[in-house]
């Protein structure tokens, strides 16, 4: 009796930690919105002064946001489909360092990378000098109306989501039916497209339906090259500085429930095989196996170039322009001549940015730090209610919306709930910044611990143990926090590099307490710019560092 | 018509030698099997054949050509593996009819291509239904209704029998004979099942330490293995000593063992001195030994003992008994009396293989590695 009565202790305990910390703030703006309709209707839609000006704005930026997403996931799934093959399939020399290239969008903090990229198209030292033209902020892709350097932006941020979710299915895929395939007959290409391509379908799906959210949700590197177009996320930003929370809330409120309208029934879909019949008739098909077969294989060679160019215009560009920037602005501005705008004076010279930067490491450190070590024993709370009960999948499915919640909306909730316009618990500051990053940061360590969990098959030695005589508490110290130890750290050590590159929420939340990241929104909007390219390249070879710690942790 | 030759080929993985200079010729339209125990390098001999692994050093010719210097989808050949490998995503009949589609051929041959592979294996499946939907044994037959709708000519099968259970396994290498003869088509399948082997090659090949230790017909395996080990692997249980060859009369060979015991057999490779003797459990006789009967032990080719263990095994008697010479198996026909436990005996030995004395040492020669 005292057994089952532990059982539902530390069960609940994890479900409460979770609701309270994770999922309510996750869903609290869809809450805010139906209790408070009335004044959200009257501002929105029923100004007396402006009538309905906010829902046409929102609406504006909502289309904008979403053109640009689904233009950035097609474009992330031409170039990420054939980087993933050549990452997982070809023996081209240096194979794991492309592959790391490609996953630091994902530790860069957003603000400085789009800094980075900004400065790529733009300045005169890049490639824009290189190709004879200024991608600059206000240069507009016509037909769809998105903003070049925006879509650019959102590509290198997003397509890591694709290449990474691909290129794991594509390993699991094992080679036999590829060489089967060739045996009965077809050509390499005919192979990918009946055998290779089905099977990673869904891999497809859920990267496509990561990047959809990513970008529909990225604020930080936006907010740098927004100029004057607004997206949705950047909206909310705004308006929540304007004080203007009601159509804040809504906008925020429509973007959270588009995220969960997207990524439930793919995350369904993706959960079970389904019979894809072939679309293709049958005659239709003879004739472009036809085809396929005259396809030469050199092919190949031109997919490896093309994935490589890709990666290096949106990783390798900017990060290269970037550092050279910073060397021949250091000492002054290389047209002018001008020492105020170079790097050295801006640092040191009486505006002191190097104590601010500074401080704002060291802000981001403390606040990131904090956030992981409290995610971290969440994480390990709540890890039986996930592995351990008929509702864990369902928990599961749900802890992967925080992740794809645009920060900005995030932020807005964490002010209505706990902030000075809520409880009244927690005053924008450090701790708010902590608060807010647990909400995206338990869900990374949870996601990755339970992989492995799943990985080695924690639960058949569980109930061996169990079986031997063993309590719950016995097992989950003897079993699961040592089989599943590898999956927690690099689980933290992620969150850790999320959280020390997130801006969009901590922009909203932060208060006084400037961390690095929304730093260099700051200087750039104060037109500190020689100072922004420093701390930018600062924050790059920090996330270098951190990746290469992870490396080195996971094996 | 497809006959595979290999020519001295080498495999390494690292410091593992998998194959280790194999030389092997299959003839058009034959089956053979090729066993040996796990990391023999037999299946990667097959992997070789196929040309899914490039070889250290030699060459496998097929119809004399390198297999190198054929692409893999114009080599006609049928893989068959443990793992099946029907693609998940398509039903049975897309399964079936792959090939005849991948390579562009009109509709009205796709779709006959596939009924015959189908009624060939007399697949009566819901042609509708996905792989997974039907049993272990029923997607290997669609495994190979997908290879004969390709048109293989030669079939290259690993292990195609070891997932499934034993009962179907069983109804299923039969079938496979039959439809590899009755097509007329070359078959290479790779198993660890001796008796598998036994019971559907024309010729089979056994491996170990990646080298080709025998190959022959069934037969000729089970009545004159060339090495101890062959002799332990066809034909299941022996029984293996050291002795000395003593005397010599023509063919015959008169050997001591350890413990005195005499055998005669016949010897034709002219071996002397320290020989391994080994004697299949049924090619000795057991008879009660009543108080003394046959007390002479002086003459050769007997045994006395005890019976310390018997297992009734349904066609025959299988019985442990305690010798001088130590323990030794015997299997007797099933008419015969049960002799129980405790009871004294005489073992008349029929047959005996002699063997060189190996150099590794007796144990490591018959090992099972």
């Amino acid at each position: 009796m005292r057994r089952i009565d532990h059982e539902i202790l530390l069960k609940s305990t994890g479900m409460a930690f979770l609701v309270i910390f994770v999922f309510l703030p996750s869903f609290y703006l869809l809450g805010f919105m139906i209790a408070k309709w009335d004044e959200v209707y009257l501002e929105v839609f029923a100004h007396p002064l402006i009538g309905n000006k906010f829902w046409h704005e929102i609406l504006r930026a909502l289309s904008l946001s979403l053109r640009l997403a689904l233009t950035t996931v097609l474009i992330d799934l031409v170039i990420g489909i054939p980087l993933a093959y050549m990452i997982v399939k070809s023996d081209i020399p240096g194979k794991s360092l492309i592959e790391d290239l490609t996953t630091l969008p994902l530790v860069i903090p957003t603000s400085g990378f789009g800094f980075a990229t900004m400065l790529t198209w733009t300045a005169s030292y890049g490639l824009s000098a290189i190709i004879g033209r200024r991608i600059g902020v206000d240069v507009i892709i016509p037909g769809i109306k998105i903003p070049a350097l925006m879509l650019l932006v959102h590509v290198s941020l997003t397509f890591p989501y694709v290449v990474r979710t691909i290129s794991g299915a594509l390993r699991d895929v094992e080679s036999s039916y590829e060489i089967i395939s060739r045996s009965l007959g077809a050509s390499s290409v005919t192979t990918f497209r009946r055998v290779t391509l089905p099977m990673i379908m869904p891999s497809i799906l859920s990267g496509s339906v990561l990047a959809f959210a990513r970008s529909l949700g990225e604020t930080g590197a936006t907010m740098i090259i927004a100029g004057v177009s607004t997206t949705a996320p950047i909206a909310i930003v705004k308006w929540e500085f304007e004080n203007k929370l009601a159509p804040a809330a809504f906008l925020g409120a429509l973007l959270v429930g588009m995220s969960l309208i997207i990524i439930l029934p793919v995350e369904y879909l993706a959960s079970r095989s389904t019979k894809l019949r072939s679309l293709v008739p049958l005659s239709l098909e003879l004739r472009m196996t036809k085809l396929e077969r005259r396809i030469p294989s050199k092919f190949r060679y031109l997919r490896d170039i093309f994935a490589l160019l890709a990666l290096t215009l949106v990783i390798l560009a900017p990060i290269a322009t970037l550092s050279l920037n910073v060397v021949l602005y250091w000492n002054h501005d290389p047209y002018t001549g001008r020492v105020e705008n170079g790097v050295k004076y801006q640092l040191f010279g009486p505006s002191r940015y190097w104590d601010i930067i500074l401080h704002s490491i060291k802000t981001s450190f403390i606040a990131s730090t904090l956030a992981t070590l409290i995610s971290m024993y969440i994480a390990i709370i709540s890890l039986p209610i996930i592995t351990r009960s008929r509702i864990g999948h369902l928990i599961r499915t749900i802890l992967k919306i925080p992740l794809v919640i645009p920060t900005s909306a995030l932020g807005l909730s964490m002010i209505l709930l706990w902030g000075p316009k809520g409880f009244k618990l927690i005053n924008p500051g450090i701790w708010l910044i902590v608060f807010t990053h647990i909400v995206f940061s338990v869900p990374v360590i949870i996601e990755t611990t339970i992989a492995s969990y799943y990985e080695s098959s924690v639960s058949t030695y569980e109930d061996t143990a169990r079986s031997l005589g063993a309590t719950l508490y016995d097992v989950y110290e003897t079993i699961t926090l040592p089989m599943t130890k590898r999956g927690i750290l690099a689980g933290t050590l992620l969150a850790f590099t999320h959280s020390l590159g997130e801006t969009g929420a901590t922009f909203i939340v932060m208060g006084s307490d400037i961390t690095v990241s929304t730093l260099i929104v700051n200087m750039v909007e104060a037109l500190a710019i020689p100072a922004a390219m420093f701390a930018s390249l600062l924050l790059i070879l920090i996330s270098l560092a951190l990746l290469g710690i992870i490396r080195v942790a996971t094996g | 018509m497809p006959n595979v030759v290999v020519v001295n080929v080498k495999k390494r993985y690292g410091e593992i030698v998998a194959l280790d200079g194999v030389n092997l010729e299959i003839k058009d339209r034959e089956y053979v099997c090729i066993i040996g125990p796990s990391g023999s390098g037999k299946s990667t001999l097959l992997k070789v054949i196929a040309g899914i692994l490039e070889p250290d050093e030699g060459q496998v010719y097929i119809d004399g050509i390198p297999v190198s210097e054929i692409p893999i989808e114009e080599r006609r050949l049928g893989i068959v593996m443990q793992d099946i490998m029907l693609f998940p995503h398509m039903n049975i009949w897309d399964n079936v009819i792959y090939s005849p589609v991948v390579k562009g051929l009109q509709y009205n041959i796709v779709r006959e291509k596939g009924l015959t592979a189908l009624s060939l294996l007399e697949i009566d499946a819901n042609l509708n239904s996905l792989p997974n939907e039907l049993s272990r044994g029923a997607q290997q037959k669609v495994a190979l209704a997908r290879a004969l709708a390709a048109d293989a000519k030669l079939l290259l099968l690993d292990e195609p029998l070891g997932s499934i259970d034993a009962r179907t396994a069983r109804v299923l290498r039969y079938e496979l004979r039959r439809i590899v003869k009755s097509l007329g088509l070359t078959a290479i399948h790779v198993t660890h099942n001796q008796e598998e082997a036994m019971s559907i090659a024309d010729r089979i090949v056994i491996m170990r330490r990646g080298k080709v230790e025998q190959v022959g017909t069934p037969i000729e395996l089970y009545a004159s293995p060339k090495t101890p080990f062959v002799c332990r692997f066809i034909g299941g249980e022996a029984n293996f000593f050291e002795g000395t060859i003593t005397e010599r009369n023509g063919t015959l060979a008169t050997i001591k063992l350890k413990n005195g015991t005499k055998i005669v057999a016949e010897e034709l490779r002219g071996i002397n001195g320290k020989v391994v003797v080994a004697i299949r459990p049924e090619h000795i006789s057991i008879t009660e030994d009543k108080e003394e009967m046959y007390s002479d032990l002086s003459s050769e080719n007997v045994l006395k003992g005890r019976i310390i263990e018997v297992n009734f095994l349904g066609s025959y008697i299988r019985y442990v008994v305690d010798t001088d010479e130590g323990e030794i198996i015997v299997k007797a026909p099933r008419n015969a009396i049960v002799l129980r436990e405790n009871t004294p005996v005489l073992l008349n030995i029929n047959k005996a293989y002699v063997f060189n004395y190996p150099e590794e040492g007796l144990e490591r020669a018959i090992a099972y590695e």
